[in-house]
């Protein structure tokens, strides 16, 4: 008696399973996680590459232009970061 | 761990010096956070001339330093005064280093000297201009109420008529959301080529926004991808401050090993009001009050060194919630390696602390601009793979 309730609880067990296996994928992935944030390295790897391939603009000259216009106050200009940011990164 | 802070850590941190000549506004604008907007006191010659002796005697310049001139209306003052004070700035600047200047004004007041002292000192123009009509009267007012909008193109097109380059910042509300073809066809028409946008923020004495309503989330990250796409389309094209920052970010060999911003980075913004009060972190703490920070002043010119400052009780007690607060971003946003921690006066406003973390700030300025900017890019890659450069964001001059 106690063998054939535990091959049933087996089965149910396994019914489960199927059940949510016929679930949609998606439902398994959180919408955030299609956010484009989260291939920011994949992006900006294709971006550099197409950038040291020609294939984009020229971000100097860009930069260069865009310099003239320091916006105040939410402009962290990148550009400038590079020459003083060593000490202080992530410490 | 900390980093151990003192003056000779802080060398060429400062990127922006803003400088209030004066608090007064001769408009009324409703999202405005700034106090004492009706105080006509004017910052001394002497002032200005301590405030750059502060900087490059501590060596806090940075590479591309610059100066601007906002936090009241800047043009309230006159020429003559800038012509003193710039020289003033200059005379204590190192050898070989031609301070550069940049001004924000709300256009009411420019005429053609002010063009001709544009033209003669190279001063970087900035004019707030919230897009047609219909948008920017809503908001931007004289004290009697009356809409701003016909004076601030005339400035323009006397800009415009005189070869003086400027960018505009655009305030963005939940009006603005809906419009966002009517916004980038007033711009194109009127030849405007630069543009910034900042959203209409919790700040200071502003407890509210416009975009606080439901939906205001969604509304501006589709408002943003279609400004996107048609200052893409424009001819000549229309830059993005928001775009173009996202872009350098990527670029930067140090993408990825910023811990930083501008604004939560001691001393990376420095300002001085009308009166010579110092402030570091985000500018819009200055003049505001707080229970636990007084008025956020940090040190008084002249006379002010920057060890004396990183020792006052003010200063203490801001940093470490300043760096809490940046830790907890870093810790916990997929956004941070574009945003770097945030705006403090926005986690205060919004969140009570500067040891927290998101605000609707960063939510719209920050994560709405880099999904939109990134899915743009994205969506260019497979184009890029098959032809060199052109069209949209080429190459062509300004």
């Amino acid at each position: 008696m106690r063998r054939k309730k535990s091959l049933l609880t087996i089965a149910g067990l396994n019914a489960l399973a199927a059940a949510l296996n016929t679930l949609p994928v998606q439902a398994a992935v959180s919408p955030e996680q299609e956010s484009p944030i989260h291939r920011l390295h994949e992006i900006r790897r294709a971006y550099v590459d197409a950038l040291g391939q020609g294939k984009q603009e020229d971000r100097t000259k860009v930069a260069q232009y865009w310099g003239n216009f320091p916006n105040f106050p939410n402009f962290p200009n990148w550009a400038n970061w590079n020459n003083w940011l060593n000490g202080w990164r992530n410490f | 761990m900390a980093q151990l802070l003192n003056a000779a850590s802080l060398r060429g941190v400062t990127q922006l010096l803003i400088m209030q000549p004066t608090a007064f506004c001769n408009i009324d604008c409703e999202y405005c956070y700034l106090p004492n907007r009706g105080d006509r006191a004017a910052m001394t010659v002497e002032t200005a001339r301590e405030a750059a002796r502060f900087i490059f005697d501590a060596g806090l310049n940075a590479p591309g330093f610059t100066v601007v001139w906002h936090a009241g209306e800047p043009l309230v003052v006159r020429p003559q005064w800038y012509r003193l004070a710039l020289a003033a700035m200059q005379e204590v600047a190192p050898q070989g280093l031609t301070l550069p200047h940049a001004i924000q004004t709300n256009g009411m007041l420019i005429d053609e000297e002010w063009c001709d002292f544009f033209l003669e000192t190279g001063m970087r123009v900035g004019v707030s201009l919230d897009g047609p009509a219909r948008l920017h009267d809503a908001r931007r007012k004289t004290r009697s109420g009356q809409g701003t909008h016909a004076r601030v193109m005339r400035g323009i097109e006397q800009l415009q008529r005189r070869g003086v380059a400027f960018h505009i910042i655009a305030v963005v509300g939940r009006p603005t959301l809906a419009a966002a073809d009517e916004f980038m066809d007033f711009f194109q028409s009127h030849g405007i080529s630069n543009i910034g946008l900042n959203i209409e923020e919790i700040e200071g004495p502003i407890h509210t926004s416009t975009l606080q309503a439901d939906g205001s989330q969604q509304g501006f990250r589709a408002f943003f991808a279609r400004v996107i796409e048609r200052a893409s389309q424009a001819v000549p094209v229309i830059r993005l401050r928001e775009r173009e920052d996202l872009l350098a970010c990527l670029e930067s060999p140090g993408f990825g090993k910023f811990g930083y911003n501008s604004q939560n980075v001691p001393f990376g913004i420095v300002t001085v009001s009308v009166g010579g009060g110092l402030f570091t972190f985000s500018p819009e703490l200055a003049g505001t009050r707080h229970d636990r920070f007084g008025d956020f002043s940090i040190g008084q010119l002249p006379g002010a060194s920057v060890d004396r400052i990183l020792a006052s009780p003010t200063f203490q007690a801001l940093w470490p919630e300043i760096e809490a607060g940046v830790k907890r971003c870093r810790e916990s946003c997929p956004y941070f390696d574009v945003c770097l921690g945030g705006a403090p006066s926005n986690k205060l406003a919004e969140n009570g602390s500067f040891d927290s973390t998101e605000t609707m700030h960063c939510r719209l300025s920050h994560q709405a601009v880099a999904d939109a900017v990134l899915a743009d890019l994205e969506g260019r890659m497979p184009r890029l793979e098959q032809a060199p450069a052109a069209g949209a964001y080429g190459t062509a001059g300004p």
